[in-house]
């Protein structure tokens, strides 16, 4: 069975001129993906780059185990003992995207985790696939360009991908995933494609897990389908004609899917448990009085926001300094602050502010 | 969306809220999707807006100190006295033969515990403890808060 390559829509002008455009669209794509790499890489310090739980579970995994067997590093505090042996909770599409980096570091490449790097190479991704995704709609380049840039440079994703953290680095490849996905399935409709990428996604970030209804809907009804909604009467003939496209989608995440059943039950012995209540104290921590998913929780994120904010105000009031006060009153120091919900973690480690 | 929120842990330390990074393609597509064909002045300035923040956020978060929006200094520096002035007085304490005896949980208590305060059944008078208990209480202000967030916590 060849994978089906779905209908991608075609110009009028014609195929030679569809080609040329999309080879100019793809090295335009490269260009501004080596650019906003190369600004990402400037821009950002790797501050929690020493957070490699993946890197050293990918690590153990080329050696055919998924534990650490020696005690890892203090700071790697999220690491589960069990059976005399060391777990991350990253589920098993975490630990696979680093499987290349832990095959460098193998063959002697890099020594550590370069976490500054993989983040770069995936913002590098991020940007092309989003601007390969703006091909969605005819629009002036100068648009598409800004538009590529604004996922990254225009949002949180640049600060946060650029501490370099192995929670982190999941985020990016994550947000790489689900936007590949959706090129593949949007703009250029290869299901198999897609489904590699979304297996990505959703290996990274399991929540991503309940986007599967809106990618099976494109991949049954492309955007280029004039009828999105079929008559009843046609849904089952419609179905069995997609049925192809679906499988193909379906292969690799259904695969990950078993991997990670299977890896969940070499680590805790059920195939659900990710091992996140294992951390040890993790459920004596406040916010998870109630369990980890929790419609109270709601609250408590609303009332950090507040009191972030509310306690800046107040030391600067208190403290006496006028510097301080300027910036924490001037509208852009105010408006970070305001949605920031950091804690003081990095000041209790004293780890992950690299000094 | 909602999901992510009912989640116990809103993500540790981070700018803004990353765990939304995963919603940025689906709020792209309404973007690309909804927007003017030609980009507009608004929205261009908008984009630069949105750059100028996170490009501050950037700054703020990994090049320059821990937090420093939250730098509390004065009160570190006063924590810092208090404990020097507290080494000074314990080096002629030493010099005296003075040593940490049995009573001195006791002692410790009446200091902290503000109903141990007016224990008139003590030797010392209730003023000294009070006086204890307000140095106590200054000092307990003065510290950093002592958070129990930790670096865990944020997957």
């Amino acid at each position: 069975m060849s994978e089906p390559e779905g209908s991608t829509p075609v110009p009028r002008t014609g195929q030679n001129i569809l080609a040329a455009l999309a080879s100019w669209d793809w090295i335009v794509g490269i260009i501004l993906a080596m650019i906003a790499a190369i600004v990402f890489f400037k821009t950002t310090k790797p501050t929690q780059q020493h957070f490699d739980y993946t890197f050293r579970i990918a690590g153990a995994l080329l050696h055919g185990q998924v534990g650490l067997e020696n005690r890892p590093p203090s700071w790697l505090n999220e690491m589960v003992p069990r059976d005399g042996r060391f777990y991350s909770v990253f589920p098993l599409g975490a630990v696979v995207s680093m499987l290349p980096v832990a095959l460098l570091q193998r063959t002697g490449w890099v020594a550590n985790f370069p976490g500054h790097w993989v983040a770069t190479i995936l913002v590098g991704c991020i940007v092309y696939f989003f601007f390969r995704l703006t091909e969605i709609r005819s629009q002036p380049v100068v648009r598409r360009i800004l538009l590529a840039l604004f996922p990254i440079f225009g949002t949180w994703a640049w600060c946060n991908l650029g501490f370099g953290g192995a929670w982190q680095i999941a985020l990016g490849f994550a947000l790489l995933g689900e936007t590949a996905a959706l090129y593949f399935v949007l703009v250029r409709p290869r299901p198999f494609l897609a489904g590699i990428f979304f297996a990505l996604a959703v290996g990274n970030r399991t929540e991503l897990g309940l986007t599967l209804p809106f990618f099976l809907y494109f991949v049954w009804r492309p955007p280029s389908d004039v009828d999105p909604f079929p008559a009843l009467a046609h849904l089952l003939p419609n179905l069995r004609k997609s049925l192809p496209k679906l499988i193909w989608f379906l292969v690799v995440p259904v695969a990950l899917g078993l991997l990670t059943a299977a890896y969940n039950f070499a680590r805790f012995h059920s195939i659900f448990d990710f091992g996140y209540e294992h951390i040890p104290n993790l459920m004596r921590e406040p916010w998870y009085q109630r369990g980890l998913f929790s419609i109270h929780a709601i609250r408590g994120t609303c009332r950090k926001v507040c009191s972030k904010a509310s306690l800046i105000i107040l030391i600067s009031l208190t403290s006496g300094s006028f510097r301080l006060a300027v910036r924490s009153f001037s509208p852009v120091h105010f408006c970070s602050s305001f949605f920031a919900k950091a804690e003081d973690s990095k000041r209790q480690s004293g780890l992950s502010s690299g000094g | 969306m909602f999901v992510l929120w009912c989640h116990g842990n809103p993500g540790g330390w981070q700018f803004s809220y990353r765990y939304a990074v995963v919603l940025i393609p689906w709020m792209f597509l309404l973007l690309v999707e909804n927007g003017p064909v030609k980009i507009s002045p608004i929205e261009c300035a908008l984009f630069s807006v949105s750059v100028a923040i996170n490009a501050a956020a950037t700054y703020e978060f990994l090049w320059t100190k821990p937090h420093s929006s939250v730098n509390l200094r004065p009160q570190q520096l006063l924590w810092a006295l208090i404990l020097a002035l507290g080494f000074v007085l314990s080096v002629p304490a030493v010099l005296r033969g003075g040593y940490i005896g049995p009573d001195y949980y006791t002692h410790f208590a009446r200091l902290t515990e503000w109903p141990k305060i007016f224990d008139f059944s003590t030797t010392s008078p209730p003023m000294y403890y009070l006086l204890g208990h307000w140095l106590f209480l200054l000092t307990e202000a003065a510290t950093p808060s002592r958070s129990r967030f930790r670096s865990h916590n944020q997957l």
